[in-house]
């Protein structure tokens, strides 16, 4: 038999023993050693009983349990507000919910510069246009005159956006004064120009607090371009 | 066949929720016996078991799959059960002391293994609960779960030779407060 000291060396050893986990020289020298040792092999027969016990107490405990209504009480707990996960088939607002707000916190405050600029617009009084050719009453419309505002307005922001502030004034001037139906019907475009003219001043404050990098108004801006032309060419 | 945990792990995260209900059918069990090891009291540990999976539902989006799932959830069961032990420190939850468990008439013959008596079961809660945490966890994972040593070290992001150690220990203070029953 091998003296404590011996045995106190393969304390741990044995548990790795007892568990496989050994390489195959510990192996050789636990199992040399247990075939002289009675008290390692007390040991190690203790510790298999352990494991028994462990495993008949507990997983009768376990066995006996009835788990029929387990996940239930789960699936109710979990509040709304806690599901961390997406619907995959119904709708989900979580998605919309970070674009939703950038998109709100952008109309509020394109709609709190609109409400300041039109309290700056009527503290200014109505504008007062002064181009020639142009009369500042009549009651005719034509059908262009919409879609030749909108284009000579959005040209215009177009322009500004592309840094050419003062071009993009003369060239608004420029197109309302050759406009084919401009001589026709002078009156018609009152409404339009004043209009085009205020939505100038206040394109030149949007492009002040947006910095001018509006894709999207640049193709309208294009688009109407191309319209004019074509209601242009089409009245000639 | 029986479709991988960390398939079901993606797709519930994808949003079939449902599918988390086949992973508390897998594991339920085996959670409840790990949690019933640690506390040794039935209404509990279903208490808590419950509260591990609702833990591993809640969590399962910043589960990354860098260990596997059933590690990733014995981790959530020990630390849940920790912390329940922790904040009811002081609270009685189990009677038998040291004195009580000397006046148990010891069972000098090996006891019957079909038949493990109330004694014994006693004796046994007593004694794991004597282990510090991570000795008594990790002796149940070894025990009852069968986990391996990578296992339990994955579990407990130790290393294996953390793993060996504590096992030891906790089998000689198994064997000690056992002795008789073994």
């Amino acid at each position: 038999m091998e003296n404590k000291r011996d045995c106190e060396s393969f304390e741990i050893l044995l548990t790795g023993y007892h568990d496989g986990v050994l390489s195959p020289a510990e192996h050789r020298k636990v199992e040399q050693h247990l075939k002289d040792c009675a008290d390692c092999s007390l040991a190690l027969r203790e510790m298999v009983r352990i494991g028994e016990i462990m495993r008949e107490t507990l997983q009768e405990e376990v066995s006996s349990q009835d788990f029929k209504d387990f996940p239930k009480p789960i699936q109710s707990q979990v509040k709304l507000k806690d599901f961390p996960f997406d619907s995959p088939r119904g709708f989900s607002w979580k998605p919309f919910l970070f674009p939703s707000a950038v998109a709100a916190g952008a109309l509020g405050l394109l709609l709190g510069f609109v409400l300041w600029f039109e309290t700056q617009d009527q503290r200014m009084g109505p504008f007062t246009v002064s181009i020639p050719g142009v009369q500042t009453a009549g009651p005719e419309r034509e059908k262009i005159q919409g879609d030749l505002g909108l284009g000579i307005r959005n040209y215009a922001l177009l322009q500004f956006i592309l840094g050419e502030r003062e071009r993009a004034y003369q060239e608004m001037l420029s197109s309302i004064q050759s406009s084919p139906s401009f001589g026709e019907n002078p009156g018609a475009y009152q409404e339009d120009l004043g209009r085009t003219i205020r939505d100038f001043a206040f394109i030149r404050h949007i492009g002040t607090y947006l910095g001018g990098t509006q894709q999207e108004v640049i193709g309208k801006g294009i688009r109407d371009m191309a319209k004019i032309q074509y209601l242009s060419e089409s009245k000639t | 066949m029986e479709t991988p945990d960390e398939e079901l792990v993606i797709q519930v995260q994808k949003g079939e929720s449902s599918l988390f209900n086949t992973l508390v059918e897998r594991y339920q069990r085996r959670i409840y016996g790990v949690v019933l090891g640690m506390v040794h009291h039935r209404e509990e540990a279903l208490d808590l078991a419950q509260e591990v999976f609702l833990k591993a539902y809640k969590s399962l989006p910043q589960f990354k799959g860098h260990s596997r799932f059933y590690t990733w959830l014995y981790r959530i069961a020990v630390n849940t059960v920790i912390d329940f032990r922790r904040k009811s420190k002081g609270m009685q939850t189990f009677s038998i002391d040291d004195e009580s468990i000397k006046e148990i008439p010891g069972n000098t013959a090996s006891p019957d293994r079909q038949a493990i008596n109330q004694e014994l079961k006693g004796e046994l809660h007593a004694a794991l609960d004597s282990l510090p945490e991570d000795q008594r966890a990790i002796i149940i994972l070894r025990e009852l779960e069968e986990l391996s040593y990578q296992e339990i070290a994955d579990t407990f992001e130790c290393s294996i030779g953390t793993v060996m150690s504590r096992l030891h220990y906790a089998r000689k203070r198994l064997r000690e407060r056992l002795k008789s029953y073994l």
